[in-house]
């Protein structure tokens, strides 16, 4: 068992080939060999940590993704934004959580997570207006109603379908 | 500060919503602490409080994203989502991105930023040219290709698909130059290279030109001019023909130029076969500022029947003409006497039966 500590020092314990779905702590539990000593992990929450290791205890005993993956496999990748189900139901969160589970899978280098948080948010921008993406990203209009006339008339011609 | 909920937001789960007013919170406590607000400072943080809110940091949203991770994202959209988040907000774009990698380029981070920027657009091409029937075509190797180029190239090609789609009277993208440089152009001499950015045209006095398609005035430019040809003072028409086969991470290509002087008593014309080089400034490795040609090759070619070429053809160090009763290969990197060489000549017969093969010496 491994025992991890969050940012808001809470405990977690989990088995090792689950939380070795982290390339950051496979690598750290490496570098200190055997050891009790729990590992802080400052940039994650206790909620968000709950949810990232319910991802790697689901996953536990697939395949990780290698270092030098081959190319086409990844080009094959970035193509699609197709989520398995479970992965679907395990990220319908709110989006303050989303954010926090993918810079969390970021920070662990969890290659699969990072790529399923990425595809949500991806599948979230496909086929939006700016608008209804300002509106669901509370992203602040920060063009003038000028510049905002002129990037909208240079881009007209990709909505004319 | 004024909050608006959306109508929209009403269909949206409590939580989001709780996320929005948690994000607008941390934006505004953000706000009035930059323009010095103390009374707003205040009420937001108790606002801040009452929600729950540990901290008032900006907020885990899209735009609070570091950028790796934001370009992990944009992979995996299409480039019509990524105009359309262009309109959403000042996103990073690749041309405001080059700025800001010089700034990063203080953090050692200057690399990384701008192989994430380019990524992009790779992907986008990567996802568009293997699907369709007329693969995009690239003027040099992929990898010499920055972001902006890149992504110049994309979106004129899907625009260009678009106006064919829509069959629009008017070209998605036109270039009008003036020829005060030129002579008149030999309508049956225009060649277009591979990435439609180089335009090649030859003159009705010999001289070949080209025209940089992308600048902002395309304005001819001499690349080999009448003195330089076998023939100089040669006033009829010539034609040429590019190999542009070459696989070479420097791109260039061979051209074979023939030309024909009807004063000339001796029953030859003259061809003369040249590399052509893309020419790049120092500080922009990546892309060509012209073109420069230099001669390999020239001979003159005596014809007791025709001197009209009808057609010529490059194709690596052999080269073929057709004249009115035969066609004449050549082994042009062979040649060491321009007056007396090699070739092989395929005689013309009847329509219906195949040419035979003889060789001759000229």
């Amino acid at each position: 068992m491994v025992l991890l500590v969050t940012s808001d020092n809470e405990q977690f314990n989990a088995d090792k080939d689950v939380v070795e779905r982290s390339v950051l702590i496979k690598n750290m539990l490496e570098d200190v060999g055997e050891s009790d000593q729990p590992i802080p992990l400052p940039n994650v929450s206790s909620s968000v940590l709950k949810k990232v290791l319910e991802y790697c205890e689901h996953h536990r005993g697939e395949p990780l993704p290698s270092a030098d993956a081959d190319q086409s496999q990844d080009e094959t990748r970035k193509r699609t934004t197709d989520i398995s189900e479970w992965d679907q139901k395990f990220i319908t969160v709110d989006q303050e959580m989303l954010f926090e589970i993918i810079l969390a899978a970021n920070y662990l280098d969890i290659k699969s997570l990072l790529d399923v948080g990425c595809k949500t948010v991806a599948n979230m921008i496909k086929g939006k207006t700016p608008e209804e993406i300002r509106k669901l990203f509370n992203i602040v209009n920060d063009f003038t109603p000028e510049e905002e006339a002129q990037i909208k008339k240079e881009n007209e011609w990709a909505e004319d379908r | 500060m004024k909050i608006v909920v959306h109508q929209e937001h009403q269909s949206r789960s409590i939580r989001d919503v709780l996320s929005a007013i948690k994000a607008l919170v941390a934006e505004g406590a953000q706000l009035s602490r930059q323009s010095g607000d103390a009374q707003h400072t205040v009420l937001l943080d108790k606002l801040a409080d009452v929600l729950g809110m540990q901290d008032i940091s900006p907020f885990a949203g899209l735009l609070t994203l570091p950028h790796d991770i934001l370009f992990e994202i944009l992979k995996f959209v299409s480039f019509r989502d990524i105009l359309r988040l262009r309109q959403a907000s000042q996103l990073p774009q690749p041309t405001e991105l080059e700025v800001q990698c010089l700034i990063f380029a203080q953090t050692n981070k200057f690399l990384k930023e701008m192989s994430h920027a380019r990524l992009i657009w790779l992907n986008l091409f990567n996802k568009y040219s293997n699907i369709k029937p007329f693969p995009l075509q690239l003027e040099r190797p992929i990898e010499r290709y920055p972001s902006g180029d890149l992504e110049r190239l994309i979106l004129r090609w899907k625009r260009a698909e678009w106006h064919f789609t829509k069959e629009a009277a008017d070209p998605p993208l036109r270039r009008d130059f003036s020829l005060k440089n030129a002579k008149e152009i030999d309508h049956h001499s225009m060649y277009l290279l591979k990435g439609g950015r180089w335009l090649l045209f030859k003159a009705s006095n010999q001289s070949l030109y080209y025209c940089d398609l992308d600048a902002i005035t395309p304005t001819p430019t001499l690349l080999i001019s009448p003195d330089a040809t076998p023939l100089p003072g040669a006033k009829v028409a010539a034609y040429f023909s590019l190999d542009e086969s070459q696989s070479s991470i420097f791109p260039s290509f061979t051209l074979a130029y023939w030309s024909f002087d009807s004063a000339r008593s001796d029953n030859s014309f003259g061809i003369s076969v040249w590399r052509v080089s893309f020419l790049f400034e120092a500080d922009r490795p990546d892309r060509a500022a012209g073109l420069d040609a230099t001669c390999l090759s020239t001979f003159l070619h005596k014809s007791n029947q025709s001197l009209t070429v009808l057609s010529i053809t490059l194709s690596g160090p052999e080269l073929a003409f057709t004249l009115w009763s035969h066609i004449v290969v050549v082994s042009w990197v062979n040649i060491k006497d321009p007056k007396s060489y090699s070739s092989r000549i395929l005689k013309h017969q009847a329509v219906s039966k195949p040419p035979t093969l003889s060789s001759s010496l000229n």
